[in-house]
């Protein structure tokens, strides 16, 4: 019967020797996995991720990947967060491509990232290895061992497993915590995973109750060796070391930065400082905050700087971005990469043109460009006075972005009657520089006034915008042409013609005549009413004056006309001259960040 | 009641209504009166008993126009005296309201109310005259030279203590001028009355005046007042 269960399994499972790990398996694994060969894949790619059979390189990043998207097509998903868990664990600086993977391998390594961050282990004082199996991991189940030590030290694994220096158990794959405790000793918590088949030796190295605490700041960052043994990065924050003398040294790729030896005492907490004088950021308590941490007082400098920068709270701009930095590190040296994380995200979003400083913690800065990555903002920066000649120059602006997007410039027309125009649209990975024509398609720059430049990468982001004033500069103009001949007079009087004289007449008499046929000449003892006489004379000269016939005097009239033609030919040529010097002219472009 | 009118009357000229130009004249006149009051018998057979009254009356006259519509008033007071020194001296004077509409270009129609008041120490005598008539005006060759000329029929005139006219017909000429670039206004008219009345009362009358007007004139352009006369008549 157990001969024939064991034939059943060699058929089942091909027999994937040892000797076919590492790289091997892992392409093999590829194969199976290109072919959507699933099942067949995932013995293959457990066996190959083995760290001790290979290095950690692009192949098995790209393991990991696979491996993670074979189990979730199997339906396997807490199997899948195990792994990637572990993959962050063992390569700290392991990430999905997510431009390659599907989406689903992309939600579940945030998951599995989130999930790491919160769980960190002090590597000084525990370390996990994994031991591999000969063959492909079988079952869903692995081994946890405790490694002997020289004190009776003793495991608790999750809520009810116990084991003693040494012990081995079988535990379902998964992620557990781990205390670890010893009389006499700080007990210390990790958290790891049990892969199937696969042994997860835990080694602790308990340190005394009466360890002291040490804390390095360097500015640039360095390499923190203690006796010898690489620590991290600086600024390294309450490591804890025995009490004793100890051998400290500081390198920055194979150069000596410090060496030196101090002596710890018990309980004793040592802050050792390599940092230049600090740089005012215009914020006298995010000053206050910086001095605490470049003297090593991380954790009161960290808080400090949380409470500036909590709700509510307005910083100047640089100094709210190097206050966001500083508490990322410091956050991120005390352990919680959690929160350092948020840090590094709404650091994005507050200045996407952050340049992170070289002189800073290297995995930090590494973690920076990934959040940097997966932070969707954008934001415009421009010169904030600017004068350009629009017919050859253009306008430049800056353009940054946290995730790569596609961004949509619209320029806006913000006086009068507002309406928009799009100007384009530009891939940016990151920070780019455009140039913009302020002119319109005839050559001439754009009419002076008030614009927005927007900046769209759509989805729920909001919009950024520039305001622009743009305002034409003075330039001299030709002044126009008048006059300078005399007119001739066009007309001569003609005389009376003799219909101006008869209607003078006419209408003089009809004058008078309407009122003296009225009079009564016995009455009013006169035969003619001189007033009526009077009136009527005086419309008969009134017409005669008025309507005083003028002649044309052709030659004058041709004269004049040429004259005045010529004069606006030369004026509208000079408006022209002065219409080409004015689209030519140099327009002054004030920029304005709006909130 | 009385405040009412008084209150419309004021709106009708108010600049607040938007009239297109008022002008205000000082008026100089030159009246002459000519009645028949009997008739006499000699040996040379009937003769008509005249009454004849020249003199000079000074006064004002305020005239607004709106669109085709002009309203006038005009107040003259004076003395009369007496030509032949059969009848007393007498003072005189007259209100008058005209009302005109320019049904065309050149051609209007006006109403005008007149009361005319003689007072001597026979006693005092009053004239109210109600006519209607047409007005002809024209150019003289500038936008600036103007005549015009109207008749108008009296269908009602009233006198106190006496007989009522039969009949009363009346003629006005008037010539104006507006200097160009000056708010100055100057005419001149004339204008003529004559009155029938029953032939048993053996009475005629007839009065002339010749006027000289000197004023200034305010236009609305733009929505503000100013003295001028650009627009032209």
């Amino acid at each position: 019967m157990k001969t024939a269960a064991l034939i059943a399994l060699c058929v089942a499972v091909p027999p994937v020797a040892h000797a076919q790990s590492g790289h091997k398996a892992l392409d093999l694994g590829r194969e199976h996995y290109l072919l959507a060969d699933y099942r067949g894949a995932l013995p293959f790619l457990s066996l190959g991720l083995d760290p001790q059979a290979g290095t950690i390189d692009s192949l098995w990043t790209t393991s990991v990947e696979r491996l993670t998207d074979v189990l979730l097509v199997l339906r396997r998903d807490s199997l899948a967060a195990t792994w990637l868990r572990w993959a962050m664990r063992v390569a700290p600086g392991f990430w999905v491509n997510e431009d390659a993977v599907p989406p689903a391998v992309v939600r579940a390594a945030r998951a599995a990232q989130a999930f790491v961050d919160s769980t960190p282990q002090d590597p000084f004082v525990a370390a996990v290895r994994f031991d591999w199996p000969r063959t492909a991991p079988i079952g869903e189940q692995g081994l946890v061992r405790l490694a002997s030590a020289a004190i009776p030290i003793t495991a608790r694994i999750g809520d009810s497993q116990f084991l003693r220096g040494g012990e081995t158990r079988r535990l379902e794959a998964g992620s557990y915590d781990v205390v670890v405790s010893a009389p006499g000793y700080l007990p210390t918590r990790l958290t790891t995973e049990v892969l199937p088949g696969v042994t997860t030796v835990v080694d602790v190295s308990l340190l005394p109750e009466n360890a002291a605490l040490l804390t390095v700041v360097t500015r640039p960052w360095a390499s923190l060796y203690v006796d010898g043994r690489r620590i991290d990065y600086t600024p390294v924050a309450g490591h804890r070391i025995t009490p004793g003398p100890h051998t400290i040294r500081l390198l920055r790729g194979s150069e000596v930065v410090a060496d030196t030896t101090i002596g710890a005492l018990e309980r004793q907490r040592l802050r050792l400082t390599w940092m230049p004088a600090p740089e005012p950021t215009g914020d006298a308590r995010v000053d206050s905050a910086l001095a605490l941490l470049d003297a090593g007082d991380t954790d009161r400098g960290a808080r400090r700087l949380e409470d500036l920068l909590g709700a509510g709270s307005v910083l100047p701009r640089g100094a709210g971005t190097t206050a966001l930095a500083r508490l990322a590190e410091a956050v991120w040296a005390l352990g919680d990469r959690d929160s350092a994380r948020a840090c590094l995200r709404r650091l994005v979003e507050d200045d996407p043109f952050y340049a992170w400083p070289a002189d800073i913690h290297p995995d930090l800065r590494s973690a920076y460009a990934r959040e940097r990555r997966r932070t969707p903002t954008v934001a415009l920066r421009a010169v904030a006075d600017t004068v350009i000649t629009p017919a050859n120059q253009m306008w430049p602006f800056e353009v940054a972005v946290g995730k790569p997007s596609d961004v949509r410039f619209s320029l806006r027309v913000t006086q009068s009657r507002p309406r928009d125009s799009v100007l384009g649209v530009l891939a940016v990975d990151s920070m780019s520089r455009v140039a913009l024509p302020l002119r319109l398609d005839d050559g001439s720059a754009i009419a002076p006034g008030r614009y927005a430049l927007i900046a769209d990468i759509g989805g729920r982001v909001p919009s950024e915008l520039l305001e622009l004033v743009i305002e034409r500069q003075p330039v001299e103009t030709l002044p126009h042409r008048l006059p300078t001949f005399v007119e001739v007079p066009e007309t001569r009087r003609g005389g009376v013609s003799r219909r101006t004289l008869l209607e003078a007449f006419g209408w003089g008499a009809a004058a008078f005549l309407v009122s003296a046929s009225m009079n009564d000449r016995d009455l009013s003892g006169r035969s003619i009413p001189p007033a009526a006489a009077l009136i009527g004379v005086s419309v008969t000269v009134a017409t005669l004056v008025g309507r005083q016939d003028r002649q044309t005097i052709p030659d004058n009239v041709a004269y004049n006309a040429t004259r005045r033609a010529e004069l606006a030919d030369e004026n509208r040529r000079i408006a022209a001259e002065n219409m080409r010097r004015l689209n030519a002219a140099p327009i002054r472009i004030r920029a304005r960040r709006t909130p | 009641m009385m405040s009412r009118a008084l209150l419309i009357g004021c709106c009708a000229v108010s600049p607040s209504l938007a009239a297109q130009s008022i002008s205000l004249q000082g008026r100089v006149a030159f009246p002459l009166s000519s009645s028949q009051v009997g008739v006499a018998f000699d040996s040379t057979g009937r003769h008509r008993l005249i009454d004849r009254g020249g003199g000079v009356w000074g006064g004002l006259a305020l005239e607004a126009r709106l669109v085709g519509f002009s309203a006038s008033v005009t107040g003259l007071r004076g003395g009369l005296g007496d030509s032949n020194g059969m009848f007393p001296a007498r003072d005189g004077g007259e209100v008058s309201a005209l009302v005109r509409y320019e049904v065309h270009p050149g051609i209007a129609l006006e109403t005008r109310h007149t009361t005319r008041v003689f007072v001597s120490a026979a006693g005092r005598q009053q004239w109210v005259a109600w006519g209607i008539g047409v007005l002809g005006s024209r150019k003289l060759g500038s936008e600036f030279l103007h005549a015009s000329g109207a008749i108008e029929y009296l269908p009602v005139v009233r006198i106190t203590g006496g007989v009522n006219p039969s009949f009363g017909i009346a003629a006005d000429l008037a010539l104006t001028v507006m200097p160009r670039r000056t708010p100055v206004v100057l005419s001149a008219g004339y204008r003529i009355e004559k009155f029938s009345f029953p032939d048993i009362t053996n009475r005629a009358e007839q009065f002339e005046v010749l006027t000289l007007s000197l004023g200034v004139r305010m236009q609305r352009q733009d929505g503000r007042w100013t003295l001028t006369n650009r627009g032209g008549h």
